[in-house]
């Protein structure tokens, strides 16, 4: 049992690796009423190509498969849904998929010890037939319409489908209607068996309960199952050049205001940082020369150009980052011409470093004042990096110098941008 | 947890000291009340964006942002909600505990938050024009793409059909509306607040009680006593015999429907413990009929879910589907209403309603946005307090869920028509 301790926020990780290979992290807090457990495994929408386990041959599955599966988990042989047997104690369930992993977790309710142990039974339980798996096409195409009406969903989407030659990020990750009409049962547990092996799964605990009871309730629940001999998964590697496919593109959709999303794609730093270390200056950079501090989005607001902040947030695959930026406005080419001028110009006060980093460190002290927060740091944590740190000491070590470092080095030539303009402009 | 209420004159102060290691944060929340009026909603909605905009001392944006980051990440935000027969304009703070950051701090974030509402950025009695222009031109383009979300568009137009209330009132403001407001309107209103609306003030945390009433005492200066507006529910005394029906084609991929109930004549008890039940079992719960049928069974739709209005004694079921199954889904979202009218709901489903009221308060509870917001309903509605609700709602029988069933009535039946081709 490995132990992690975060004194400013008065918590413990604690942390062991079960034989089988399932990865858990435990977070007490008896200052809160609640308990939310997450049962994750590091498989997404990205993992398509890959070599069966026990097989050699690469195989290609079709596109929007990992959610898909997703949703055919919740299907029981015993009829009862898990949302029915979690929802009897009052727990809320859900499940989700994005690019490099799917989670099923509940909060919640009181019956926390039977709730866990039913989490894992149903998420190791698979039960495909072939008219479940047809019954859920019909479902499944109602959410991607959902979402083709989402214009936040389609910049994303067609942002990343620019950006990337090859890498697996530029499909949806519910695939297309015409993708998820190709899936069968076989499909489903080739990867099922595959990906949902527990070596390549993690648990994570936090809130109001008993480690040891935990603990043991998970080692003697996985205990009882059989599982083949863990191997590492073989997935395909791309060979994903640094340069941009498209870099600029118009669509149309129902909006009233035109949306833009500006991409940079960087190369993972040649430096001797910590990859943490380097997502988190790229993220400060970027808000300072274009955040709500910046003299960039005063000057954008006075000009008309934005009338409110731009959404920065990050994407991370093995070789690039993707670093991402979205507004409303009508004047996407000042907007792109201001961005790019400050992103360009790396002159950041020391004092301005340190106020940011004084935010970061007060986030951090809010991460014991609820279940969700730590839980999600954690998570982060394993998909990103592969290891979960001590994060009190991440934060001692961020400094000026390493900022100026990784700022210096960024190149902004590799970008794309996509507009979504009215309807009526076609 | 220790709660005191205490009426300083223009307004009341509501203390909840919570145990010390529980929260590193403190929040507060300002409620200024008064009557709904649809005249009203667009300028108190503009208001609470100009307020938060710039102050006085930081009277930019920019100036706003710096200040909150060296208060250690303070986080101030203000809403307009409507509920019942009432506009509520909030402004709320959460900040780090001193304990964990610097001595003063505490102070210096409070005073922060008086500024914003006391010295707004003002010149010759109205509001800096640059700070209302950019406020305005974001308010309008918040109302022009309040039609661009299918699923928002389908409840409103519903809404509007259904009733002539508040219920139906836009709170984000209407365009017509805005075009009227100035600098200098907008101040003469900001200065009403002070004077005509009920104002009580909520403060969550590890907190030393007479220093906040100290500190509110001299420094939230509003001093004009003022007579107390009944809070009430909205109400409705005609019913429809058969529902509305509108169908509206838009440029969408997906079609929207939205269906609205009143319900009759609702008394406390039925508000707070026995709607929430129906509702669960009919279509708020993971489980519940609406989902069970018309998405697992059926495969009609990937979202349906139904949710209640308490304090506008209605219930609203929404769902995304194709538009060739309207007629197949509103008839399921019938015929299961009519059946739950019969009583046709095991007891197993009516105990995992129970259950997860009393499992979302307890969730709740540890929130303390939401611990302010109990006490409110509390002293507003005349709700119970969360522990006595967690036992309370052990009282609600089948009987009392099906008797509910009767006063729920449907009204209008809303569907946004999706005509968009699909695209490759």
């Amino acid at each position: 049992m490995n132990k992690i301790n975060l004194k400013k926020v008065g918590l413990t990780i604690y942390n062991e690796k079960l034989e089988n290979g399932l990865d858990i992290y435990l977070i007490p807090n008896k200052n809160l009423n609640d308990m939310f457990a997450v049962f994750l495994t590091k498989y997404g929408s990205t993992n398509s190509e890959f070599i069966p386990i026990n097989e050699s041959k690469m195989i290609i599955v079709p596109n929007g498969i990992a959610h898909f599966l997703e949703h055919k988990l919740f299907e029981q042989k015993d009829g009862v849904h898990p949302f029915k047997f979690l929802s009897k104690s009052g727990a809320n369930v859900n499940a989700y998929t994005n690019y490099f992993n799917t989670a099923y977790h509940f909060s919640g309710g009181n019956n926390n010890m039977e709730n866990l142990e039913y989490l894992l039974n149903f998420v190791q339980d698979p039960y495909f037939t072939d008219s479940n798996v047809e019954k859920e096409k019909g479902i499944i195409e109602q959410e991607l319409l959902m979402y083709k009406d989402m214009p936040e969903s389609k910049i994303v989407e067609k942002s990343l489908a620019n950006l990337f030659h090859t890498n697996p990020v530029r499909i949806p990750i519910g695939g297309t209607v015409e993708s998820i009409k190709k899936i069968t049962k076989e499909d489903l547990y080739v990867c099922y068996n595959t990906y949902y092996h527990p070596s390549n799964m993690a648990l994570v605990v936090s809130g109001n309960f008993n480690v040891d009871e935990v603990l043991e309730l998970v080692k003697n629940n996985q205990s009882k199952k059989n599982f083949k001999q863990a191997k590492e998964i073989v997935n395909k590697k791309y060979d994903e050049d640094d340069t941009v496919c498209k870099s600029k593109e118009t669509i149309n959709m129902n909006v009233s205001i035109p949306m833009v999303m500006q991409t940079y794609k960087f190369k993972i730093s040649k430096l001797k940082l910590k990859l943490r270390d380097v997502l988190i200056y790229i993220e400060i950079y970027f808000k300072l020369r274009i955040g709500a501090t910046s003299l960039t989005y005063e000057e954008l607001i006075k000009e008309g150009v934005l009338k409110d902040l731009v959404d920065i947030f990050y994407l991370k695959t093995d070789k690039h980052i993707a670093l991402m930026c979205f507004a409303n406005t009508s004047n996407e080419e000042e907007l792109i011409k201001k961005m790019n001028n400050s992103l360009t110009t790396k002159e950041v006060l020391e004092e301005e470093f340190n106020r940011k980093l004084k935010m970061l460190k007060s986030s951090y002290l809010r991460l014991s004042d609820n279940i969700y927060e730590i839980n999600d740091k954690i998570l982060t944590s394993l998909i990103e990096d592969n290891e979960v740190t001590n994060f009190e000491e991440d934060l001692e070590r961020l400094n000026y110098k390493d900022f100026m470092k990784v700022v210096n080095e960024l190149d902004f030539t590799n970008n794309s941008e996509v507009v979504i303009n009215p309807l009526e402009n076609i | 947890m220790e709660y005191k209420k205490i009426e300083l004159g223009g307004f009341n102060l509501h203390t909840i000291k919570t145990e010390e290691t529980k929260y590193k944060k403190i929040y507060i929340e300002v409620f200024f009340q008064r009557k709904a009026l649809k005249e009203e909603t667009t300028i108190r909605s503009l208001l609470s964006k100009v307020l938060t905009e710039s102050t006085n001392k930081y009277n930019t944006n920019r100036k706003m942002f710096i200040e909150s980051e060296e208060l250690y990440g303070a986080e101030i935000a203000a809403k307009n909600i409507l509920s019942g027969y009432n506009n509520n304009l909030i402004f709320e703070m959460n900040f780090i505990n001193e304990k964990y950051t610097e001595l003063g701090m505490n102070e210096r974030t409070l005073d922060f938050f008086i500024e914003m509402l006391f010295n707004p950025n003002i010149n010759n009695n109205k509001f800096d024009s640059e700070s209302f222009k950019n406020c305005k031109e974001s308010l309008k383009e918040e109302l022009i793409s309040e039609n661009d979300n299918p699923q928002l568009y389908s409840v409103k137009k519903m809404l509007e059909n259904m009733t002539d209330s508040p219920a139906s009132y836009n709170v984000v403001g209407y365009l017509e509306d805005l075009e009227k407001i100035n600098e200098s309107n907008l101040y003469d209103y900001y200065k009403t607040l002070f004077v005509n609306d009920i104002i009580d003030i909520y403060v969550v945390g590890d907190i030393d009680t007479d220093y906040i009433k100290e500190y509110f005492k001299n420094k939230f200066e509003v001093r004009t006593f003022k007579k107390s507006i009944e809070t009430t529910f909205i109400k409705f005394d005609k019913f429809r015999i058969r529902p509305k029906k509108i169908k509206e084609p838009k440029q969408f991929n997906q079609s929207n429907l939205a269906i609205g109930f009143k319900i009759e004549d609702l008394n406390l008890y039925e508000r707070q413990y026995v709607l929430p039940i129906f509702n669960y079992i009919y279509g708020g719960g993971a489980e519940a009929k609406l989902f069970q049928i018309i998405r697992e069974k059926y495969s009609l739709c990937y979202s349906i879910h139904s949710k209640y209005v308490p304090s506008n004694s209605m219930l609203i079921v929404t769902s995304g589907i194709n538009r060739d199954q309207f007629d197949k889904t509103t008839k399921l979202i019938k015929k299961i209403f009519k059946e739950m009218c019969k009583g046709k709901f095991t007891k197993e489903e009516f105990d995992v309603a129970v259950n997860s009221y009393k499992s979302l308060l307890k969730e709740l509870s540890d929130s303390q946005r939401y611990l302010a917001d109990s006490y409110n309903l509390k002293e507003k509605w005349g709700y119970d307090d969360i522990e006595t609700r967690i036992n309370n709602i052990n009282k609600v029988t089948i009987d009392d869920v099906v008797k509910i069933s009767q006063k729920i009535k449907i009204d209008t039946i809303y569907l946004l028509e999706g005509v968009l081709d699909e695209q490759n």
